[in-house]
């Protein structure tokens, strides 16, 4: 198991320089000007284009620029951003923490929605629960993120004086992470509700799920302790796979929310052409999901004893 | 494309003051000196693009810089005019028009103690031209001797600001004259910056952008948290005439496509005080918020130049035709709602002394005029209408097309292009011949600010007349007015050149934005609004 792991977390550098390679090209390929973009409309003075061609190095070829940015990487020196006039690592530093408290409280919402209500319309097949799950899931599934997260908004707004949620910003705590949270995991978990549903579904059929029911264990230890931890290993999968959508995910939501999160970060970085900050949350970003997909991977075995690495 | 950029910059920008105005019923009488003080407010505020002076080119910027800092000069909020409420308590622009002469207000003092004197000017402009400060409003100073050779690097002193004859008077010297040069140290980047704002070897402290000190009325309460909020308290060691009244402000921050329709969510709600309006929202918000719905234009143009190079745009009877042909207030009322205001004249209805309303007699939708005119001109049946795409230019252009075919039986072929510098790119090469849409917002509120750099032959790309308008009458009357002391007389040539602009059209004014804003109509006494931003004028502020 342990060499297992070492294998992997080996790979994490030709998969980072692989696709940092990638990035680069693209964001380089890319039409645009990192220039005019600190502008707006304004016209460029040219001593100002000199001036920030200098500083940032930006006639070089693209090898040489590459090249730089790699020996500068290697220092542990991420670059400044030239929207945001601060180092790129204080901005990832300031707002990983918030990035994350939205994934967790999106994944609480897709696990607890998702999960329980997929267990729930398996365990009671064709009852009005399990259509009430359905058709919730297909309605959660069919609104876009943003538009939830508007309509969330005004849900806030006129249930004021009932529940007082914040309608934007992170200024009343952890309490600001639940309207956000939910509209982040809502779609998601109406997935992962029909996942758990009909993987649990067929996990009941299954041989030892008839043996131990004859056994005379009660129905509840069959079903949680039995057949769900079997019927969770899609749903696993899906999970661990699902938190490129949370973090994508998140830059509508943190848009709208009004949440300063890596997510909303690197969006205005690529709208400012503010390639260093667009890099430096990249590489940040699939080092989390690289790290997420070992930890999915190694929950495997965990969960079923079956799989065993060699 | 740059939506967000262009948005920030334009949409949310500069509106009027005077609030007898179209609306509520809101007379907008200051706080005057009657004014109750204390208290605090909180208030909508778009991400600064940075809160040193050489970094601030925005009113997201602005509205909480003025607040922190004291320029030169401060501007008026019911005029626009410059005023003597800054660092400054008195000046002298010298005979030739080539020199002015500051007397700083004595005993002033920067937050943290340090003299604002001379060297603070000096400190302040020197870093700003600088080349290695990249500064992108550094081109303010463009006119201050040897400017050229700071943004070019083979300078870092600045040749023409100077200490008179004591540490309280600051000199500025031109290159050329320009009697109206003082103008424009109302702007933020003609802020003093105290001693920490830079590193020994002289360039730029970063740390300072995160938490700046300054000489205003206003000091920073903790460092700014980006995307999050600035937040100031008042200066106790302020002595100058206009020290405010509320204890505290916080600047909420918002960004992003929704941040407008957010705030004014929060608003809605109560957790903030006052709120810039989505355009989608200004009916709303006229209706439920009657008592402190404040709507304005704002002094952004939207317009379209009429490339003079070649033909047909090189026939001015040609450009007044076409001009007459467009119904501006059909375009308004049916592609923006009624979220635009009708341009006829260049200089913008608010933010500048000196407007002159309905000046611009081409600008008047007259068919049978237009045809006339283009009967006289012989004009051909087709031309191109160049615009930068994805910046929702495409319905209003295409309306103007439909209108020209209607009125006038030109085919107009729409050219769309993005990125903005490769549209930009396109209408100055040959290839293009035709009507180019182009705004500008104004760095100054003075007429020289529309005339200069938009339509004399000097400012030709890389500068912004696009046009390539070369009249030398125009230019005359621009440069005479540039050396005229006298303010009135002055203003006068001014007005001259806008006339001549407006009778040989080399742009044809199309539209100014609109801005609203709401505010908590139960807190406030007075909720004025700067005329030359369009940012309330939180100095003259006061709760009930």
């Amino acid at each position: 198991m342990n060499r297992y792991i070492a294998r992997r977390l080996l790979q994490f550098f030709p998969v980072l320089l692989g696709a940092l390679t990638l990035l680069f090209v693209a964001l380089f390929i890319l039409p645009g000007d990192p220039v005019q973009a600190l502008l707006g409309e304004r016209p460029v003075p040219p001593a100002f284009r000199e001036a920030i061609i200098e500083k940032y190095g930006l006639d070089k070829p693209m090898p040489v620029q590459y090249l730089r940015y790699l020996n500068r990487l290697a220092h542990f020196d991420l670059g400044d951003s030239s929207s945001q006039h601060r180092e790129v690592w204080t901005i990832i530093k300031e707002r990983v923490p918030v990035t994350a408290r939205l994934g967790l409280a999106g994944s609480f919402f897709v696990i607890a929605l998702g999960v329980g209500s997929g267990l729930i319309s398996a365990v009671r097949r064709y009852s009005w629960s399990d259509a009430a799950v359905t058709v919730g899931t297909i309605v959660l599934v069919s609104i876009p993120v943003f538009v939830l997260a508007l309509m969330l908004q005004i849900f806030a707004l006129k249930t004021k004086s009932i529940f007082d949620l914040p309608i934007s910003g992170l200024n009343a705590g952890l309490k600001s992470y639940i309207l956000p949270g939910f509209a982040l995991g809502a779609v998601s978990s109406a997935y992962v509700s029909r996942l758990q549903r009909t993987s649990l579904l067929e996990t009941l059929q299954a041989d030892y799920v008839r043996t131990a029911r004859s056994k005379g264990l009660r129905e509840r230890r069959v079903v949680l302790n039995h057949a769900w931890r079997n019927a969770l290993i899609p749903v696993v999968t899906y999970l661990g796979l699902d938190i490129g959508t949370l973090l994508t995910g998140a830059v509508l939501t943190e848009s709208v929310f009004n949440i300063p999160g890596l997510g909303r970060t690197l969006a205005f970085g690529v709208a400012a052409k503010d390639n260093q900050v667009v890099l430096g949350i990249s590489i940040f970003i699939l080092l989390v999901y690289l790290v997420a997909n070992l930890v999915v991977d190694i929950l495997y075995a965990v969960l079923d004893p079956r799989i065993r690495y060699q | 494309m740059q939506r967000k950029r262009l948005f920030q910059v334009f949409a949310a920008a500069l509106a009027l003051s005077l609030v007898a105005a179209a609306c509520g019923g809101d007379d907008g009488d200051t706080g005057g000196p009657d004014g109750k003080a204390g208290g605090s407010a909180v208030t909508y505020l778009g991400e600064p693009d940075g809160l040193s002076p050489h970094l601030c080119g925005t009113t997201s910027c602005s509205e909480p810089a003025n607040r922190i800092y004291d320029s030169l000069l401060e501007y008026d909020w019911k005029t626009a005019e410059p005023v003597k409420t800054g660092a400054a308590t008195d000046y002298q622009v010298s005979a030739d028009g080539k020199m002015v002469t500051f007397q700083l207000r004595k005993g002033a003092t920067f937050h943290n103690g340090e003299p604002v004197n001379a060297e603070a000017f000096i400190r302040s402009y020197t870093l700003t031209a600088r080349k290695d400060s990249t500064s992108p409003v550094a081109f303010h100073l463009d006119g201050i001797k040897g400017f050229a050779a700071m943004q070019e690097g083979t300078a870092t002193t600045l040749a023409g600001v100077r200490q008179g004859k004591d540490e309280y008077e600051f000199v500025i010297e031109l290159e050329s004259a320009n009697a109206e040069f003082f103008i424009r140290t109302g702007h933020t980047v003609f802020s003093p910056i105290p001693k920490v704002a830079v590193k020994a070897d002289g360039t730029f402290n970063p740390a300072f952008n995160e938490n700046p000190v300054g000489n205003g009325p206003y000091m920073m309460d903790g460092p700014w948290k980006h995307d999050v909020s600035v937040k100031i308290k008042k200066f106790e060691g302020y002595n100058g005439s206009v020290p405010g009244f509320l204890d505290s402000i916080e600047f909420k921050i918002f960004g992003g496509e929704t941040a407008l329709n957010t705030a004014f969510l929060e608003f809605q709600g109560g957790t903030i005080d006052s709120s810039a309006v989505p355009a989608d929202s200004f009916v709303q918000a006229e209706k439920d918020y009657a008592d402190s719905y404040l709507e304005q234009p704002t002094s952004v143009l939207t317009y379209l130049f009429a490339k003079m190079t070649a033909p047909p745009m090189n026939n001015v009877d040609f450009r007044r035709a076409i001009s007459m042909a467009i119904d501006r207030d059909e375009i308004v009322t049916a592609v923006f709602q009624g979220k635009k205001v009708p341009a006829k004249s260049i200089v913008p209805p608010v933010g500048v002394p000196g407007h002159r309303p309905d000046v611009c007699k081409y600008c008047v939708f007259n068919v049978d005029q237009a045809k006339e005119l283009l009967a006289k001109a012989g004009g051909p049946k087709s031309f191109e209408i160049a615009f930068n795409s994805g910046a929702d230019h495409e319905s209003w252009i295409a309306a103007v097309a439909a209108q020209l075919k209607k009125n006038l039986g030109i085919d107009t072929k729409q050219v769309g292009k993005t990125p903005f510098p490769d549209y930009l790119k396109y209408v100055e090469s040959d290839a293009f011949q035709g009507l180019g849409r182009l705004g500008w917002a104004q760095d100054f509120p003075t007429i020289d600010n529309w005339m200069f750099p938009l339509l004399h032959s000097k400012s030709k790309p890389p500068g912004s007349n696009y046009a390539q308008f070369s009249n030398a009458e125009f230019d005359s009357v621009v440069e005479k007015a540039q050396q005229t002391l006298d303010a009135k007389e002055r203003l006068k040539l001014q007005q001259q050149a806008e006339d001549i602009a407006l009778d040989q059209m080399p742009i044809i004014p199309m539209f100014y934005g609109k801005s609203a804003r709401v505010y908590n109509f139960a807190k406030f006494a007075t909720f004025p609004l700067e005329l030359q931003s369009g940012n309330p004028a939180w100095e003259e502020i006061s709760i009930k």
